[in-house]
C-alpha cells in the first residue's frame, strides 16, 4: 500500500513537473481551451475514437499517456484538449463528450480521427494532423505538430499586421499569410474558378482575351497559391478545349505546377503535362518529321 | 507524517533528474521537420499499368465475366454440365483468366435426360426472379399414394394451432444451440466429398427414413430440433444449392476437401453459409473458398477468417465477379481486421450483414482494395459520422479546369499520381452527388460498417446502418434504388424487410430450414408434405421473402388453378406482411399473385373485395414513401371490360382518395391513364375518357381538407398536378389549381405585381406550365403554385435554365403572340442573352427573335414585330446553367386563333 502511494506520488510529481517546465497545460473543456488561446493563440485538439477504434485508442496510449511528457516538449507553450469521440454513445459516455465539448460537435476540418488539430481562439480549425502517414509514426507526428504550430504563429503574426496595414501592403502581407498551405486562413472563402464564374466567363473568350482576363485576375486578387493554380487551370482547361498552341500549354502547366509542386494542382498541372501535352508535342514532331520526308520525296519529283 | 514528506521530497528529486533526462528525447522529436506533405505528394508514385490499358482490361474482364455468368433457367431442370469444363483451366495458374462456370442449362422440353447427370443448382432457394421458379424433381422419386400430386387444402387455423407448440420447441432448440459451442461432427470425410452423388444418396435414404412417408409440419418441426437432424438437412441442401459436378471440382481442388471437410462437420458454419441470404452461384462459391483456404490454410479455424471468406465468396460467386478481385476484397479485409484497422462494429457482424461489406460493388474504383484502403486510414468516424462524410467532397459539376465531371478528363491528371485512388482523387478534385455518396458510402464500407449507394431519381445517395437501422445520408427524394440487394428488389423497404428478417435471427434459421425441407420434399415427389413445409415456413417467419417466392412457384408448378390456394396465399400475405410492410406485400400480389390468380377470379366484386382488404391494411404510406402504380396496374389489368375498368377506378379512388398518404398518388395514377387512353383513337375511347375524367374529378373533391389534412391535400394535389403538366392536360391542370385554390388558399401568396403589359388577353392563364427542374419532395408539394404563376397573384415555379431546358407553357390555344411578360423572384442573371421560343406541336420550336428588355426581376419579350403564332411557349437562355431563383409570374398576350 505503501509502495503504491510512493509510486503514486512519483507519478503525480512527475506530471506536474513536466509540464510546468515546458509550460503546456491541459485543459478540460473546450470553452476553457477557447479562452486560454484569446485572440492570437491556438490549442491543439487530440479526438480520439474512443469506444469504436483500436487505432485511436492505441494513439490515444501512446501520444497522450505513455509519451505525455514528449507531447508537452513538441507543444511547447500550447494549450491542450483531449476529446474522447464515442460511437452509438450510452448516457455515460455521452456525459463524457458534453462535459469536454458542451453541446457542440467537433468543429469543422476534422475529417478522420485520430486527429490533432490546431484549433484558433474562435474555435476554426487551422490546421490538422490526421492521415496514417504521419499518426502512424510518432515522429513524423510530432514533427507535423510542431510544424504546424511554429507555421500558425507566423501566420497569425501576418494576418495581425494585415488587420492593421491598408492598401498594397495589406494584400502583400494577406497574400503571405495565404501562403502557409498547411494552414486555413479564417474568413477566407476557397476562390473556386469553377464556382466563382471564371471558367463560364471564358467559354466566350478568345484565348489572347482570356490571357489578359486570368492574368489581370491574379494580378488584382489575393489568393492563395492553391487558388493561383487552379485559376491557371480553368485558363490551361480552356486552351486545351480550344486546341489552343501546344508551347502555350506547356508553359501554362509548368507555370501552374512551379506555384507548389506538391499541392494538389502541382500534382494536377504534372499530369496534364503528360497526358495532355507530352503527346502532342511528340504528334506535332512526328508531323515535322514526316513532312520533311515528304518534303524531300517531292524534291527530286519537282526536279 | 514527516516520513511521507521525506518520500515526497525525494520524490521530487527523481522527477527532476528523470526530467532532464528526457530532454534529449524531446529534442530529438523537435528536430525532425518538415515531414508533413500534402495527401497529394505522399500519393505520388509510379503505377504500372497504363490507366487506359487498365479500363481496357477491366472492361474486357467484366464481359467476360457477364458472357459467363450463371443464368437462372426456369420449370424443371437436369443438367449435363460436362460440356462447361473449359472454364475451370488456368484456375489456379492465373487469377485473371478465372471466371464463373455456366452451372446449368435450361433443357428445351424440361424433360429428363436418362444419360445426364443430376443437377440441382438449378433451383436456388434463397434466390428472386422475376418469375417464379419450380422444384426439380428427382426422376427416381417413388410414387406414395395419397402424397405425390397431391395438393392439400389450405390450412386453417386449427391445422396451424396443431404445430404452434413444436414450432415454439423447434425455435427454442435453435435459440439455445445459438448460445452453445457449435455442434461439430465430423462424420464425413474426403473420400465421402469425391463422391456426391453417393453421398446425397446416403443423405437422403437417412432423412426419409426419419421423416416417415407421410411428415407432417408438426413431425418436421419435431425431427430438425435435434442438431444432427438439422445437420443433415443442411448438408442435402449444401449439394442440391451447389450442384454435384460443382462439388465434384472442388473436392478435385486444391485446398477443396479441407474447406468441404470444414465446412461439412461444423453445423454453425454450414448453415452460416446456407441461410444467410442468397445462394446462387453456390458452387463457384465453394471453389472461391478453397481458393481463399488453400493460402491461408492455418486460418481454417479462424471464426473471423471463416465468416469473411464465406461472405465474399458467396457475394463475388453471386454476383459473377473474378476470382482476383475476390482474393483481393477478402485480402482487404482480413488483413484490416488483423492490424485493428476496422471499426469495432465489424468484430460483430452477422454473416448476411458481413456479406453487405464484403460483397459491396464497384470492384475496380471505390470499391478496389487501395481506395478501401485510403479511405479506412484517412476517413476513421464514428458509425454516425458517414452520413456526412459526403461533404468531405466539394461539389463541382465541372472541376477547376472546366472539365465537366461525366467526362473521362476530370480526374485524368490526378489518377496515375494519386494511385489510381478514386477516393482521393475526388476528394481533391471534386465530384457530384454520385462521387459524394460513394464517398460516404464506401468510407463506412471500408471501415467494415454495412452501408451502400442508392440512387434516386435524377441523383444518388446513400445508406449506413447505424445500430439496427438504416439510415439515410445525402438523400433528397422519397424514392431508393438501393445498389446492393439480395433479392434483385431495389426499394427502401426491401431493405428493411432483409433488416428485420436476419435481425430475428432464430425464427429466420427455422424458417429456413423447412423451407429448405419443403425443398428437398417436393423433389422425392412429396407433395402435400411439402406444401405443409412451406405453409409453417411462411407461418413461422412471415418476413420470409425467399420463403413465400419459393412457396409460390411450388404453387405455380403443382397446381396453377387453383384457386383456392392461390387465395389462401393472397390473404396470408395481406394478414402478415401487409401489415408493416405495404410495399412488399404490394409487390408481391402485383408480381406473382395476381397473374396467376386474376383470371381464375371472373367476379369483380369478388376481385374488388380482396383488393380492399389490402387497401385497408395501408393507413399511411408505413415504412417508407412507396409507389403504389405497380399495384393499381396489376389490379386494373385483371379488368377486361371498360364497365370492369370503371367499377374497379371508383373501388380504388373511393378507398384511397380518403388516405391522405395515397391520394396524390392515386390520383396522378388515375390522370397517367386516364392521358393514355386519350391517345387511344375511336369513339369509345373518348368517351371512356370523358367517364375517367369525371370519376377523377369528383374522387378529388374527396380529398380530406381539415386543418389536420390540409398539408397532406395540398401535397397530393401538387403531385396530381405535376403529371397533369407533363402529360400537357390543361383540362386538369386547370381543375386541381382551382381546387387547390378552393381547398388551400392560404398556401398561395396574394401578389399585387405592378408591371407593363402587352396589347390583348393574357393566352396563357387557362393553360399549363412546366419547369426543367426535376423536382424532389418538396417540390413536388408545392407543385400548386405552378398553377398560381399563370394567375394574376402569382405563384412560384423553380427555374433551370441550360441548353432546351426552361419554362415551358401549353397555352390554351393556338394563338398570335403579342409579348411575353415573365417575373421573378430574384435579379435576372442577364449575362446570358434570353429567348422565347414558340411551337405549334410542342416538339418543333422556332426562335420568335422577340426583343427582350430585362429590369431588375422583371423581363419583358416584344413579339409584334415577330408575327409569331403558337400553342406552346418556352423561354430559355443561353450558356452554362443558371437554376437558382423562382419565376412568380408568366403571362403571355395575344390573340386565340378562331379555329383554334
Amino acid at each position: 500500500m505503501k509502495h503504491t502511494q510512493l509510486l503514486l506520488c512519483v507519478a503525480i510529481a512527475l506530471f506536474a513537473l513536466l509540464g510546468g517546465m515546458a509550460g503546456a497545460s491541459q485543459s478540460r473543456t473546450f470553452e476553457d481551451a477557447l479562452k486560454k488561446a484569446g485572440t492570437d493563440k491556438a490549442f491543439v485538439m487530440f479526438c480520439y475514437g474512443a469506444n469504436y477504434d483500436d487505432i485511436s485508442i492505441k494513439m490515444y496510449e501512446t501520444y497522450i499517456k505513455k509519451h505525455e511528457k514528449n507531447m508537452y516538449r513538441v507543444l511547447n507553450s500550447t494549450n491542450y484538449l483531449v476529446v474522447p469521440v464515442y460511437q452509438l454513445p450510452n448516457e455515460k459516455e455521452k456525459r463524457e463528450y458534453e462535459r469536454v465539448m458542451g453541446k457542440r460537435g467537433l468543429p469543422g476540418g476534422i475529417w478522420s480521427v485520430p486527429c490533432f488539430a490546431v484549433v484558433d481562439g474562435n474555435g476554426n480549425v487551422r490546421g490538422t494532423v490526421q492521415a496514417r502517414e504521419e499518426l502512424d509514426d510518432p515522429v513524423k507526428a510530432a514533427a507535423a505538430l510542431s510544424k504546424l504550430l511554429d507555421d500558425f504563429k507566423e501566420q497569425q503574426k501576418l494576418l495581425t499586421r494585415a488587420e492593421r496595414a491598408s492598401g498594397k501592403r495589406k494584400e502583400e502581407l494577406q497574400r503571405e499569410a495565404l501562403s502557409y498551405t498547411d494552414l486555413r486562413v479564417p474568413n477566407h472563402a476557397l476562390f473556386d474558378p469553377s464556382q466563382n464564374g471564371v471558367v463560364q466567363d471564358l467559354q466566350i473568350m478568345s484565348i489572347p482575351e482570356a490571357n489578359s482576363y486570368i492574368r489581370k485576375l491574379l494580378a488584382n486578387g489575393t489568393y492563395s497559391p492553391v487558388e493561383q493554380q487552379m485559376v491557371m487551370a480553368a485558363f490551361a482547361g480552356h486552351v486545351r478545349r480550344e486546341k489552343g498552341p501546344v508551347a502555350m500549354l506547356r508553359a501554362l502547366y509548368t507555370e501552374m505546377r512551379n506555384i507548389d509542386p506538391t499541392s494538389t494542382y502541382g500534382v494536377y498541372a504534372e499530369g496534364a503535362l503528360e497526358i495532355w501535352v507530352e503527346p502532342l508535342e511528340k504528334e506535332a514532331s512526328s508531323n515535322t518529321v514526316k513532312s520533311r520526308e515528304n518534303n524531300k520525296q517531292d524534291k527530286p519529283a519537282a526536279q | 507524517m514527516t516520513s511521507n514528506l521525506f518520500k515526497l521530497l525525494a520524490a521530487v528529486v527523481v522527477t527532476i533528474l528523470a526530467g532532464f533526462l528526457c530532454y534529449p528525447l524531446g529534442d530529438k522529436l523537435l528536430d525532425v521537420m518538415h515531414l508533413r506533405d500534402s495527401m497529394a505528394r505522399r500519393a505520388q508514385g509510379d503505377v504500372d499499368a497504363d490507366r487506359q490499358a487498365r479500363l481496357k482490361q477491366q472492361e474486357e474482364n467484366r464481359k467476360l465475366v457477364q458472357a459467363n455468368r450463371p443464368t437462372r433457367p426456369r420449370g424443371i431442370v437436369i443438367t449435363d454440365t460436362s460440356a462447361n469444363d473449359d472454364w475451370q483451366k488456368g484456375f489456379e495458374e492465373d487469377d485473371v483468366a478465372a471466371t464463373p462456370p455456366q452451372d446449368d442449362t435450361l433443357g428445351d422440353d424440361g424433360s429428363v435426360d436418362n444419360g445426364a447427370e443430376r443437377d440441382f443448382s438449378s433451383y436456388m432457394l434463397a434466390d428472386c426472379d422475376p418469375d417464379l421458379v419450380g422444384i426439380t424433381e428427382d426422376k427416381d422419386a417413388p410414387e406414395i399414394a395419397g402424397q405425390s400430386d397431391v395438393v392439400p387444402k389450405p390450412p386453417d387455423s386449427k391445422v396451424r394451432n396443431s404445430y404452434t407448440a413444436a414450432m415454439r420447441k423447434y425455435i427454442g432448440a435453435l435459440e439455445k444451440a445459438d448460445k452453445a459451442p457449435p455442434y461439430i461432427n465430423p462424420e464425413f470425410n474426403g473420400a465421402d466429398w469425391k463422391k456426391p452423388d453417393e453421398l446425397y444418396e446416403k443423405l437422403e435414404k437417412r432423412v426419409l427414413a426419419k421423416l416417415g412417408q407421410s411428415p407432417t409440419a408438426e413431425s418436421v418441426m419435431e425431427y430438425m430440433a435435434t442438431p444432427e437432424n438439422r445437420r443433415d438437412l443442411a448438408l442435402i441442401t449444401l449439394i442440391r444449392r451447389a450442384g454435384i459436378k460443382n462439388l465434384q471440382e472442388v473436392s478435385e481442388q486444391r485446398g477443396g476437401i479441407t474447406v468441404l471437410n470444414a465446412l461439412s462437420s461444423d453445423l454453425r458454419w454450414l448453415c452460416n453459409t446456407l441461410y444467410s441470404g442468397p445462394t446462387g452461384g453456390l458452387g463457384l462459391g465453394l471453389q472461391y473458398m478453397a481458393h481463399i483456404f488453400s493460402r491461408y490454410s492455418e486460418d481454417i479455424t479462424n471464426e473471423t477468417a471463416r465468416r469473411i471468406a464465406t461472405t465474399t465468396a458467396t457475394e463475388f460467386a453471386r454476383e459473377g465477379w473474378n476470382q482476383k478481385d475476390m482474393m483481393e476484397r477478402f485480402s482487404y479485409y482480413y488483413g484490416s481486421h488483423r492490424e485493428g484497422r476496422l471499426n469495432k462494429i465489424f468484430d460483430d457482424l452477422a454473416y448476411w450483414e458481413t456479406r453487405i461489406v464484403t460483397g459491396n460493388r464497384e470492384c475496380r474504383s471505390w470499391g478496389s482494395p487501395a481506395s478501401l484502403a485510403w479511405q479506412r486510414d484517412n476517413v476513421r468516424l464514428p458509425v454516425e459520422g458517414y452520413l456526412g462524410a459526403s461533404g468531405q467532397l466539394v461539389y463541382r459539376l465541372r472541376n477547376a479546369a472546366g472539365d465537366s465531371v461525366f467526362s473521362g478528363e476530370y480526374l485524368a491528371p490526378v489518377m496515375k499520381r494519386f494511385n489510381n485512388i478514386t477516393a482521393l482523387a475526388h476528394r481533391e478534385i471534386g465530384g457530384v452527388c454520385g462521387a459524394c455518396s460513394h464517398y460516404g458510402a464506401y468510407g463506412a464500407l471500408a471501415a467494415g460498417i454495412p452501408a451502400m449507394t442508392m440512387g434516386e431519381p435524377g441523383h444518388c445517395a446513400y445508406a449506413v446502418r447505424v445500430g439496427n437501422e438504416w439510415k439515410k445520408g445525402y438523400s433528397i427524394y422519397w424514392q431508393h434504388g438501393m445498389h446492393k440487394t439480395f433479392w434483385g428488389l431495389h426499394d427502401w423497404e426491401f431493405l428493411i424487410l432483409t433488416q428485420d428478417l436476419y435481425s430475428d435471427a432464430s425464427r429466420t434459421l427455422a424458417s429456413d430450414q423447412l423451407a429448405a425441407m419443403a425443398d428437398f420434399l417436393a423433389s422425392k415427389r412429396m407433395t402435400k408434405a411439402a406444401f405443409n413445409c412451406f405453409d409453417a415456413a411462411v407461418q413461422t417467419q412471415p418476413l420470409n421473402w425467399p420463403a413465400w417466392l419459393a412457396y409460390a412457384g411450388f404453387l405455380k408448378q403443382k397446381s396453377p388453378e387453383n384457386k383456392e390456394r392461390w387465395v389462401a396465399l393472397c390473404n396470408g400475405v395481406i394478414d402478415t406482411l401487409a401489415e408493416k410492410y405495404h410495399n412488399v406485400a404490394a409487390t408481391f400480389q402485383a408480381r406473382y399473385i395476381y397473374p396467376n390468380l386474376l383470371p381464375l377470379m371472373p367476379d369483380k366484386r369478388e376481385r374488388n373485395k380482396l383488393f380492399a382488404s389490402f387497401f385497408k391494411k395501408c393507413e399511411s404510406f408505413g415504412i417508407n414513401r412507396w409507389d403504389i402504380t405497380p399495384l393499381l396496374n396489376a389490379q386494373f389489368a385483371g379488368c377486361k371490360t371498360e364497365n370492369e375498368k370503371l367499377d374497379y377506378m371508383k373501388t380504388a379512388l373511393s378507398i384511397l382518395m380518403t388516405k391522405p398518404d395515397y391520394s396524390g398518388a392515386v390520383l396522378t395514377w388515375g390522370l397517367e391513364i386516364s392521358g393514355k387512353m386519350g391517345e387511344t383513337n375511336g369513339e369509345g375511347a373518348d368517351r371512356f375518357q370523358e367517364e375517367f375524367s369525371k370519376l377523377i374529378t369528383s374522387a378529388m373533391r374527396r380529398m380530406r381538407s381539415g386543418k389536420k389534412d390540409r398539408d397532406s391535400t395540398w401535397a397530393g394535389l401538387g403531385e396530381a398536378i405535376h403529371t397533369a403538366a407533363t402529360n400537357g392536360d390543361n383540362y386538369t391542370f386547370q381543375a386541381i389549381g382551382k381546387l387547390a385554390m378552393q381547398k388551400c388558399k392560404k398556401h398561395f401568396p396574394k401578389n399585387r405585381f405592378k408591371f407593363r403589359g402587352f396589347t390583348g388577353r393574357i393566352v396563357s392563364a387557362k393553360g399549363s406550365i412546366r419547369t426543367g427542374v426535376t423536382l424532389d419532395d418538396n417540390g413536388l408539394k408545392q407543385s400548386c403554385l405552378h398553377w398560381g404563376v399563370l394567375q394574376k397573384n402569382g405563384g412560384a415555379i423553380p427555374i433551370k435554365f441550360e441548353g432546351n431546358t426552361g419554362i415551358t407553357v401549353k397555352l390554351e390555344g393556338s394563338s398570335d403572340l403579342n409579348g411575353v411578360v415573365a417575373l421573378f423572384d430574384c435579379a435576372i442573371k442577364n449575362d446570358r442573352p434570353f429567348h422565347i421560343e414558340a411551337s405549334e406541336d410542342g416538339q418543333n420550336w422556332e426562335d420568335t427573335g422577340g426583343k427582350v428588355e430585362i429590369d431588375g426581376s422583371i423581363m419583358r419579350i416584344d413579339l409584334r414585330s415577330a408575327q409569331a403564332s403558337a400553342r406552346y411557349v418556352r423561354l430559355l437562355r443561353e450558356g452554362d446553367k443558371w437554376d437558382t431563383g423562382h419565376i412568380v409570374g408568366f403571362y403571355v398576350y395575344g390573340k386565340p386563333k378562331k379555329n383554334s
